[in-house]
């Protein structure tokens, strides 16, 4: 069973995903509330996918991913990242931070699962 | 598979209490120094952005609109696109206030088109001319208009599903692509077997 780790500091929305993911089979599902403590669960514990936010308090999204590329477990394990802007500008801050792709929000809980079920498959 | 969305409307409308009462406070501590550091911009930007998000996911669609316009704002005084002026303070606890209002009547579905435009035309204005850019010295004058209507865009138009996620490696954008494939193939699939009956009945 795949381990799933969900970064965002709104309950509501982290409640949101780990609702859509255990409904879709992935039942170890951990949360954090920011990237300070994405960063200390991940580093306790390996994560076969990160689904991170990008605006956060304490350490932002793309900083989690560009802290958890240094980390040798984390160095090529899938990393998504949520984000309300199609925009290239933003797409291109998450590849260059190291995300592997991006789930736009407000979230469709089915494209949400694809898009998992798809990093998972490799 | 669908959210409850009373559930987590109810779950929203507690944080986005928060969420106000923190943006408040820095815009009312920026009004008495005249001021905005760069940490409290950050975190005006924030509490907005999160405003916006949540908002829009349990589909109070006008107030992730009207939000959207306040954070944009937001946006280019934390990236020093627009520079910030004393009085933007005044304005945005305006824009806080009309937010409050517009949840509130949203959630209980009292939010006409009509009222929404009613309630954030002026204010859209004012943030709209504040935020335009090489305009950075000048304050708004805003003359009394009559309230125009505002065309409203669904957050998630159904046509671009498809580019809800993507990769930044080809190889899993192919697995994308495939896995849309075989949709579209089960989709032909079911549409012929709908198709068939019809085709035998039309030849007796």
């Amino acid at each position: 069973m795949a381990k799933l780790l969900i970064v965002d500091d709104s309950t509501m929305l982290r409640d949101m995903l780990n609702y859509a993911l255990t409904e879709g089979g992935y039942t170890d599902v951990t949360e954090a509330v920011d990237g300070v403590d994405g960063l200390a669960k991940a580093k306790l514990a390996s994560y076969d996918l990160i689904i991170t936010d990008v605006n956060m308090p304490n350490m932002d999204g793309l900083t989690l991913i560009s802290e958890l590329r240094k980390v040798p477990a984390y160095a090529k394990k899938p990393i998504l990242v949520l984000t309300t802007e199609r925009s290239d500008e933003m797409k291109a801050k998450g590849k260059a931070a190291g995300a592997t792709g991006w789930i736009v929000k407000p979230f469709v809980p089915d494209q949400l699962l694809k898009a998992v079920n798809i990093v998972l498959s490799r | 598979m669908s959210f409850d969305i009373s559930k987590y409307r109810e779950m929203f409308v507690e944080e986005a209490e928060e969420l106000f009462e923190s943006a408040d406070n820095v815009l009312l501590e920026a009004e008495t120094n005249g001021s905005l550091t760069e940490e409290e911009m950050g975190q005006l930007f924030r509490d907005v952005h999160t405003l916006k998000g949540s908002g829009a996911s349990v589909e109070l669609t006008l107030f992730a609109k009207f939000t959207h316009s306040v954070e944009n704002l937001m946006d280019k005084l934390r990236n020093h696109k627009i520079e910030y002026l004393p009085e933007m303070a005044g304005a945005l606890i305006d824009a806080l206030d009309i937010m409050k209002e517009l949840l509130e009547l949203e959630v209980d579905n009292e939010l006409t088109q009509e009222l929404f435009t009613e309630k954030t035309a002026s204010q859209l204005i004012v943030i709209n001319a504040y935020s335009e850019e090489n305009t950075v010295a000048a304050t708004p004058v805003v003359e009394p208009v009559a309230p125009k209507t505002v065309e409203v865009k669904k957050i998630v138009p159904k046509n671009e599903e498809n580019d809800n996620f993507g990769f930044f490696d080809d190889d899993l954008e192919i697995l994308k692509i495939k896995n849309l494939m075989v949709f579209l193939q089960m989709m032909m699939f079911l549409m012929i077997q709908v198709m068939m009956p019809l085709d035998f009945l039309m030849m007796i």
